[in-house]
């Protein structure tokens, strides 16, 4: 029983990153909680394991470190790129209408992000990797 | 940097709350800066995520920029943004 508190410990450390920190915005970058979750579940099953070995136990210490390794390789290397040098800074003034940008809307119809400014006090652009 | 018909499933999904554009061919990613070559599904290239607060005339009041495609805004850190660069909207008479 245990060594299954244990895996859960793990496995909550991991996917409570995905459904708390993404949504809340805490420890993104540096998901250090979660860390520390998963490693104390990883804690007591191999202390489970060893006070009393059976081979689900190591099966689920096997596993567990698996989804550990692969949970910080995603969160500190696979999803990290070169720092961000956006080309404009704050206070500079994006040329949107000399670019001639090609944009189209949602529906594939042109549209100018000029255009669209105007009128408008402020207006928030945010670009997302697209395909999920 | 998605076709009209990529795009489509999200803006449904999103329930049209705002206009999503389609910049297929990346220009408004390569004008701010943020191509990320070969990062796609079978190494496409795709943009970095990035999010910039424009007044009417295209001036740029806050960006957000990081090294992690996880790391994105908090709502609340950028309603803080628009408070502090736009402040509270006009009333209306």
């Amino acid at each position: 029983m245990k060594k299954w508190l244990a895996f859960l410990l793990v496995l909550v450390g991991i996917l409570s990153y995905f459904f708390v920190s993404t949504q809340l915005g805490w420890y993104q970058r540096y998901p250090i909680v979660h860390f520390a979750l998963a490693l104390a579940g990883l804690v007591l099953l191999f202390r489970a394991v060893r006070s009393k070995f059976t081979v689900s136990g190591l099966l689920l210490n096997l596993v567990g470190w698996a989804l550990f390794l692969f949970f910080v390789w995603f969160s500190l290397s696979f999803s990290t790129y070169d720092t961000v040098k956006t080309r404009y800074a704050r206070g500079d003034v994006l040329p949107l209408s000399e670019s001639g940008l090609n944009l189209l809307d949602q529906d594939g119809q042109a549209i100018s992000l000029a255009k669209s400014f105007q009128g408008h006090r402020g207006n928030l652009l945010v670009f997302y990797r697209g395909y999920w | 940097m998605e076709t009209p018909e990529q795009v489509a499933p999200t803006y449904k999904k999103l329930k049209k709350a705002f206009p999503l554009i389609c910049d297929a061919k990346g220009e408004l990613v390569d004008l701010c800066g943020l191509r990320h070559p070969g990062a796609g599904p079978e190494g496409i290239d795709v943009s970095r995520s990035a999010s910039f607060l424009l007044d009417s005339e295209g001036r740029i009041l806050w960006i957000h920029a990081t090294d992690n495609f996880r790391v994105r805004p908090h709502p609340s850190e950028v309603l803080a943004a628009i408070d502090k660069f736009l402040g509270a909207p006009p009333e209306s008479h």
